[in-house]
């Protein structure tokens, strides 16, 4: 008997699936994620991932809850305002499910620290508004053959990849370098629906489930697309570059890099 | 001898087509006009830096990346917002 009673009774509509049964809630609930990000991306990961018995939560986020973040970073409410969003985070979903450890870091991820922060996690969540933080991950996960779900969202549409680091195409497959700081906007200029990021971080979470379980197959080698102003759904097919300076075959990128943000 | 006979196709996604005069997400080019990347990107009317992702057929390409008839582009706006 892999599963209590009472489990039985809170996991009771994913047991019943085929493809997660007892098995399935088992190896949930003896893997660990760590959530990069407890924003609009890290929120319906970090719900559905703790609601669904994952046995070791990690979350990271060196911010504090503003008013502004409201409207689309659903775990937290108007009392959190001025809290650490890590703690905050950790202590609603420890009153969602008691029965998961949730380990809050209020870090900011560098070159220095990553590593042993990725090291004591199975899987690894990008749900982070910044492409330094971005690139220190997927350099991570694929140093330390680690699975890195990656998400991003801007304005209407949202983008989702899983990596299986040093097996599938990785982010420096297909965008080798960051772009430069000034390129980039982000969604408080130029704006973000709140269900954009809670599409695309509903899609993390279940990828995590999906790999974590072995259930259906995950985002390996295919970048989705979301347009939530079409309402279209597009796949693009990827591929492992051997050029690629952190998973080629001759790579240029053997420890982590802090770039600018 | 390279081919400049042919058509190649372009898509946009993740809202770079806003950034179009036409907004359209699929366009077809002739090889001879749009020979390389960097062609499409400036046939579309992109401004330098609009782009994040580029493939060809599915995997990165540079910009001097020299197109055969039947590639397919894919383009996206660097998109990191969370």
């Amino acid at each position: 008997m892999l599963i209590s009673g009472k489990e039985r009774l809170r996991y009771d509509c994913q047991l019943v699936l085929k493809d997660i049964g007892e098995r399935g809630q088992d190896r949930l609930r003896k893997s660990s994620v760590l959530v990069v990000g407890a924003g609009g991306l890290g929120a319906p990961v970090l719900y559905y991932i703790v609601a669904a018995g994952v046995g070791r939560v990690g979350i990271v986020d060196d911010d504090v809850v503003e008013l502004s973040n409201l409207q689309r970073q659903i775990l937290f409410t108007t009392e959190d305002i001025g809290g650490s969003k890590a703690e905050r985070a950790a202590a609603r979903l420890r009153a969602l499910n008691p029965d998961v450890q949730v380990e809050p870091h209020a870090l900011r991820l560098t070159a220095a620290n990553t590593l042993d922060l990725v090291r004591r996690y199975d899987v690894i969540v990008t749900a982070v508004d910044n492409f330094p933080t971005r690139y220190l991950l997927n350099d991570a996960c694929v140093l330390e053959r680690k699975t890195l779900v990656d998400g991003a969202v801007l304005r209407m549409v949202g983008l989702a990849m899983t990596v299986k680091g040093g097996e599938t195409a990785c982010y420096r497959c297909l965008f080798p370098e960051p772009p430069p700081p000034a390129g980039v906007v982000s969604c408080s200029e130029a704006g973000v629906l709140g269900p954009i990021p809670g599409t695309i971080g509903a899609i993390q979470a279940l990828e995590v489930i999906k790999v974590l379980t072995g259930a259906g197959a995950p985002l390996y080698d295919r970048l989705v697309q979301f347009d939530g102003a079409a309402m279209t759904f597009n796949e693009v097919q990827v591929a492992r570059v051997p050029t690629c300076p952190v998973c080629g075959e001759h790579p240029t990128i053997t420890e982590l890099v802090d770039y600018d943000e | 001898m390279m081919t400049t006979t042919g058509t190649i196709t372009a898509r946009l996604f993740a809202g770079l087509e806003t950034q179009t005069a036409e907004r359209r997400t699929q366009h077809a080019f002739l090889l001879a006009e749009t020979p390389t990347v960097d062609a499409v990107v400036e046939r579309l009317g992109l401004k330098p830096g609009a782009t994040g992702i580029v493939l060809v057929n599915g995997v990165h390409a540079g910009g001097e990346r020299v197109l055969k008839p039947g590639d397919e582009i894919a383009l996206f706006p660097p998109l990191g917002g969370g």
